[in-house]
C-alpha cells in the first residue's frame, strides 16, 4: 500500500508563562520529536494517557492547531506550508471525529444541515445531491432518513457521533483521525460505534488515526499501535507484535491492565506508581524513569532512542546497545 | 437532560417571568401606539389658542395643556412615535458597528482584539452624554435621526463587549473546530455558527440599548439640543423647564416622564425577563 | 502592586489621549466651518483674528492638533465665547462643585446598595428582594429631571425643607454655617443621582452575593459552625463586593451623565449646568473644555477605583 501520510520529526511546544514575579517562561513539550507514516485503508491505533500528547499529534496533522516543527506530508505535499484556500481545500482530504459527541455538533444546526455544509462549501455537488447523499449517509451510519431535520439535542451521544461521523463521511476523505471516539458513550454503546467504525473503513477504505486512551479499544480496529508517552512514541510495532511480544515497560503495563474476559487467567497486574509526571518539570533521562518498576542508572541519566528491530520500534534503554535486550537485564519481575 | 426540553424551559420560564411578560407586553403596546399615532390623536404644532394655556388634564385635554396652548396628549402619544424611532436607528447603529467589532476581536483575537477591545474600554469609560452633547452641539443641525444617529455611534460598546464574549465562548466549543476541520468557508463560520449562536445574549443587550436610548435623546432634548420640529418627550419637559411651570401645572411634566418611563421599565423588564429566562440560577431559588 | 499600577495609569494616558482627539476631530471635522462656528458677531474684528490666532484656525490641520495639544498641556483651553475669560478659569470654579455632588453620591450609594443587595441575593425569591428589585429598575428608568422637579416641588416649594437652587446661600462664607449651607444644598440633588444609580449596584451585588453564597469556602465556614451573620456579612460580603467596585468605577462615566442633568434642574453651579448654559449660548470652546475636563475627571477616579479593587483583591495584583 502506499503511504499516504509521512510525519516526520511532529514537534508542538507551549511556552507556560509564569507570574509577574519569576522572568521568562516555562517550555512545555507537548509531542516532542514524534515520526510516522500512515498507508492508505489502514488503522494505526495511538494510545497513552491523558497528557501523552496523543491528541494534540492528531490536531497537528491537521492543522487544528500548528506545530512548532516537523513535516506532514500527505501524498508527498507538505500540508504544514498550505495556507488560507489551499488550506481549507486540502481539509477534505483528512476528516476529524470528536471525542464529545454532545460539544462537536452546533447545538443551532438541524442534523441535515451540519451534514451538507461542509460538501457545499468545498463545492462537490449542487444542493439538492447533496441533500440525497446526506440521506444517504445517514442511513450508512445506521440513523434513520427522518432524522435530517431534527436538531442535535434530540439525539443520544451514540446517535450524535454517528453524525459526526456521517457529516465526514460526506467529504470522502482518506484519512479519518478518531480522537478518542467513544470514550464519551456508554460501555454498551461503545463496541457499535467501533463496529461502525470498522464496516466503514471496509466500504470506503479510508485510513483511520484512531486515538484512544486504553488498548483495549484500538485492538480491535488496529493494524499497528503506537504507544505515546509524555509527547514521544515510546513503542511502535503491528498489533499482533506489540500483544505478543511487548518491549516497553510502560506497554506491559497498559497491556496487563486490559480486563481479561477469562477470570481463570490469573496473569499480575502491572500497578505503575505515581501519576504522569508534569510535562513542564519532565525527569531527566528516560522520561518514563519516574515511574518505571525496571528502572536502571543509566535511565535517569541519558534519554533512550528510538529503535527499530525489524520494523518493531522501541524507546528503552533495556533494549539499547543494539539488538537483543543486551543492556543490564534486570531481574526485577516483568522486565 | 435533553437540550429541547431545556428551550421549552426556557420559554416557559420567561412565560411565567411576571416582569419579563409585564415588559413584552408594555413593549407590545408602545409599539401599537406608534404604528397607530394618527389614529389616536391629531398632530399639534406652532401655537394654540392663548387661553387654553396651562390647562389642567380635562374631558377634551386629557393630559392637559402646555404653555402654548397644545394638547399634551397628543404630544405624548406623537412622541412615542420618535422614541421607537430613535430607539431603533440607534440600536441599527450600534449592532452594525458593535457586533463586527465585537467578531474581529473575538474570532481573530490578536491585534484586533486588543485595538476593539481598547477602544470599547475607552468609549466605556469616558462620560458619553457630554460628548453626545458636544457632537450635538457642533453639528447645529439636529433632525431626530441625527440625534438617534449620535446615539448609536456612541451605543456600540456594550454591544462589542458582548458579542466579542459570545464569540471567544464558542471559539472554545469543538463544534467550532469541527467546522474549521471540514474546511467550511470563514464567512460561513462567522455567520451561522457564531453570530447565530450569540443573537440571544445581543438581543437581550438591544433591548437594554433601546431604553437608555431613549433617556439619553430625552436627555438631549430636554436640554434643548434635539430636533425643534420633532415631537419628543424630552422637549415637553424642556419646555416645561423653560416656562418655568413646572411649580404650577404638575401635568406639564408628570405625563411626558410617566411615557419615559413605561418606556424604559417595559424593555429594562423585558430584557430581564429573557435574561433571568437563559440563566435561571440568578433570579430562582 | 507597582507595576499594576504603572499598567493602570498607562492605560489612563492612553484613554485620555484617544478622548482628547476625538474631541479635537468632532470638533474640528464637523460640516460647518469651523471659522464661522467659532465666529460670533458678537466680538469685534480685532477679537475675531485674535480668536482665530489663539484657535491657530489659519493653519493646517495636524499643525492644528499639534497646538491644540501644546495648548492643553498648559493648561490652556481657550476663552470662553460669552465670558471672554479662559475656560480654564471657569472650569476651576464650577468643577469643585461637581466633584463634590459625585464623589457624595457614590459614597452613599455604595454605602446603600452594597448592603440592600447583599440582603436583596440572601433572601432571594422572598417579598423583599421582589420590592427592592422593582425599586431598582424603576429607580434606572425613571428620568433625572423629572424626579428632581418632583423632589424640589414638593421638598423645596411646598414644604420649604430645602432650598430651591444653588449650591450655597451668598452671604454665608465661612465656618459651620458655611458647612451646614453647602450640605442644606447638596440633601435633593444628591438624593436624586443616588435614586438613579442605587439599582445599578444592588442589581450587582445581589447577583454576586448569590454566586458567592454557592462556592465551597461558604459551606466550609458554615460547617464550621460560625454564626450566619457572619459569614454573610463577613465572609460572603466582602467577596461579593469586588465586582460591585469595579462596576462603580465603569459607572462614573455615566454619573457624569446624570449630573449633567442633576445640576440643569437644581441650578446647582457645577460643569454640568454650565454645559447647559453653554449649549444655550452655543459657547463650543466651554463645551469642548468641560467634556475634556469631565473626562480626565472620570478617568482618574476610575484609576482610583481599579487600585481599591486590587486592594480588595489580592488576584489582580498578580495578573
Amino acid at each position: 500500500m502506499e503511504k499516504l501520510l509521512e510525519v516526520r520529526g511532529l514537534k508542538k511546544y507551549f511556552a507556560l508563562n509564569k507570574g509577574l514575579f519569576s522572568k521568562g517562561s516555562t517550555i512545555i513539550k507537548a509531542v516532542d520529536d514524534v515520526s510516522f507514516d500512515l498507508k492508505g485503508g489502514e488503522t494505526l491505533g495511538v494510545v497513552g494517557e491523558s497528557g501523552s500528547g496523543k491528541s494534540t499529534v492528531g490536531r497537528s496533522i491537521l492543522r487544528l492547531i500548528e506545530p512548532t516543527a516537523g513535516e506532514v506530508n500527505y501524498k508527498g505535499e507538505n500540508i504544514l506550508s498550505l495556507k488560507g484556500e489551499s488550506l481549507r481545500s486540502f481539509r477534505k482530504n483528512a476528516q476529524m471525529i470528536f471525542q464529545d459527541p454532545y460539544a462537536s455538533l452546533n447545538p443551532r444546526m438541524r442534523v441535515g444541515d451540519a451534514i451538507i455544509e461542509p460538501i457545499l462549501s468545498h463545492n462537490l455537488m449542487s444542493r439538492g445531491d447533496a441533500i440525497d447523499k446526506a440521506v444517504e449517509l445517514l442511513e450508512k451510519v445506521g440513523l434513520d432518513k427522518d432524522y435530517f431535520d431534527r436538531f442535535p439535542h434530540q439525539f443520544s451521544g451514540g446517535q450524535r457521533q454517528r453524525i459526526g461521523i456521517a457529516r465526514a463521511l460526506g467529504l470522502e476523505p482518506e484519512v479519518i483521525v478518531a480522537d478518542e471516539p467513544v470514550s464519551a458513550l456508554d460501555v454498551s454503546v461503545q463496541a457499535q460505534i467501533i463496529n461502525l467504525f470498522k464496516d466503514l473503513q471496509e466500504e470506503f477504505g479510508f485510513a483511520y488515526l484512531f486515538i484512544a486512551h486504553d488498548l483495549s479499544v484500538v485492538k480491535y480496529l488496529s493494524d499497528r499501535i503506537a504507544v505515546m508517552y509524555l509527547g514521544e512514541i515510546v513503542e511502535l510495532c503491528k498489533k499482533e507484535e506489540l500483544f505478543e511480544n511487548p518491549m516497553h515497560p510502560y506497554t506491559k503495563a497498559l497491556i496487563s491492565a486490559i480486563p481479561k474476559p477469562d477470570p481463570r487467567i490469573k496473569e499480575k497486574r502491572i500497578i505503575l506508581k505515581g501519576d504522569i509526571p508534569s510535562h513542564s518539570n519532565p525527569p531527566s533521562g528516560c522520561k518514563f524513569s519516574s515511574r518505571c518498576y525496571c528502572v536502571m542508572d543509566i535511565c535517569k541519566e541519558k534519554h533512550p532512542e528510538l529503535i527499530d528491530y525489524n520494523g518493531h520500534k522501541v524507546r528503552c534503554h533495556l533494549f539499547s546497545k543494539g539488538g537483543e535486550n543486551n543492556g543490564e537485564i534486570s531481574s526485577k519481575e516483568n522486565c | 437532560m435533553s437540550k429541547e426540553k431545556r428551550y421549552e424551559k426556557e420559554v416557559k420560564a420567561f412565560l411565567s417571568h411576571r416582569l419579563g411578560m409585564i415588559g413584552l407586553i408594555g413593549v407590545a403596546i408602545l409599539i401599537l401606539i406608534a404604528v397607530f399615532a394618527p389614529f389616536i390623536a391629531e398632530p399639534v404644532s406652532g401655537y394654540g389658542e392663548y387661553e387654553e394655556k396651562l390647562l389642567p388634564p380635562s374631558s377634551k385635554y386629557w393630559f392637559g395643556t402646555d404653555d402654548m396652548g397644545l394638547d399634551l396628549f397628543s404630544q405624548v402619544i406623537w412622541g412615542t412615535r420618535s422614541s421607537i424611532r430613535v430607539g431603533i436607528i440607534a440600536v441599527f447603529i450600534a449592532i452594525s458597528i458593535g457586533v463586527p467589532v465585537g467578531l474581529l476581536s473575538g474570532y481573530y483575537k490578536g491585534l484586533f482584539d486588543t485595538i476593539g477591545m481598547g477602544l470599547t474600554e475607552i468609549f466605556l469609560t469616558i462620560p458619553m452624554l457630554p460628548l453626545i452633547i458636544v457632537t450635538a452641539a457642533v453639528l447645529e443641525t439636529t433632525s431626530i435621526n441625527t440625534v438617534a444617529f449620535i446615539i448609536g455611534i456612541f451605543s456600540w460598546p456594550s454591544i462589542a463587549r458582548i458579542t466579542r464574549s459570545t464569540a471567544l465562548k464558542i471559539c472554545g466549543m469543538q463544534y467550532l473546530e469541527a467546522a474549521k476541520c471540514l474546511g467550511i468557508k470563514t464567512s460561513k463560520i462567522i455567520f451561522k455558527h457564531i453570530l447565530v449562536n450569540a443573537s440571544t445574549p445581543i438581543f437581550v443587550n438591544l433591548t437594554i440599548i433601546m431604553a437608555t436610548s431613549i433617556i439619553t435623546e430625552s436627555a438631549i432634548s430636554f436640554l434643548g439640543l434635539g430636533d425643534p420640529l420633532a415631537h419628543s418627550w424630552g422637549k415637553i419637559l424642556n419646555n416645561a423647564h423653560l416656562s418655568g411651570a413646572f411649580g404650577t401645572a404638575w401635568w406639564f411634566s408628570l405625563f411626558p416622564s410617566i411615557a419615559i418611563m413605561i418606556f424604559v421599565v417595559s424593555f429594562n423588564f423585558l430584557s430581564m425577563g429573557i435574561r433571568d429566562a437563559l440563566n435561571p440560577r440568578i433570579s430562582r431559588e | 502592586m507597582g507595576k499594576y499600577l504603572q499598567k493602570r495609569i498607562v492605560k489612563g494616558i492612553i484613554t485620555f489621549f484617544i478622548t482628547i482627539t476625538l474631541t479635537f476631530l468632532i470638533v474640528r471635522l464637523m460640516p460647518a466651518d469651523p471659522t464661522t462656528m467659532l465666529m460670533d458677531n458678537r466680538l469685534t474684528v480685532a477679537q475675531q483674528e485674535q480668536m482665530l490666532e489663539d484657535f491657530g484656525l489659519d493653519k493646517p490641520l495636524p499643525l492644528q492638533y499639534v497646538s491644540f495639544l501644546g495648548n492643553l498641556f498648559k493648561g490652556d483651553l481657550g476663552l470662553s465665547f460669552m465670558q471672554k475669560r479662559p475656560v480654564m478659569d471657569i472650569i476651576k470654579e464650577r468643577l469643585p462643585w461637581t466633584l463634590l455632588l459625585m464623589i457624595v453620591t457614590q459614597a452613599i450609594t455604595l454605602l446603600i446598595g452594597i448592603p440592600l443587595g447583599v440582603y436583596s441575593g440572601y433572601r432571594r425569591g422572598s417579598k423583599i428582594d421582589h420590592f427592592i428589585n422593582g425599586i431598582s429598575i424603576f429607580g434606572i428608568s425613571i428620568f433625572v429631571p423629572w424626579l428632581g422637579f418632583t423632589l424640589l416641588y414638593i421638598f423645596g416649594y411646598q414644604l420649604k425643607m430645602f432650598p430651591v437652587g444653588g449650591a450655597f446661600t451668598p452671604g454665608i462664607e465661612q465656618g459651620l454655617p458655611y458647612i451646614l449651607d453647602v450640605i442644606k444644598h447638596l440633601v435633593l440633588p444628591v438624593i436624586t443621582l443616588v435614586f438613579l444609580y442605587l439599582a445599578n449596584y444592588v442589581l450587582y451585588t445581589r447577583g454576586s452575593i448569590i454566586d458567592v453564597l454557592s462556592e465551597d469556602y461558604i459551606r466550609t465556614a458554615r460547617a464550621k459552625g460560625l454564626k450566619e451573620k457572619d459569614v454573610l456579612w463577613k465572609h460572603a460580603t466582602k467577596n461579593a463586593m469586588i465586582p460591585t467596585v469595579t462596576s462603580a468605577g465603569m459607572m462614573l462615566g455615566s454619573m457624569v451623565g446624570g449630573a449633567v442633568l442633576t445640576e440643569t434642574v437644581f441650578a446647582y453651579p457645577g460643569v454640568g449646568r454650565m454645559i447647559y448654559q453653554a449649549v444655550g449660548q452655543q459657547d463650543y470652546p466651554i463645551l469642548q473644555g468641560a467634556f475634556i475636563i469631565l473626562a480626565l475627571s472620570v478617568i482618574i477616579m476610575n484609576i482610583v477605583t481599579d487600585i481599591l479593587c486590587a486592594y480588595l483583591d489580592p488576584r489582580i495584583k498578580l495578573e
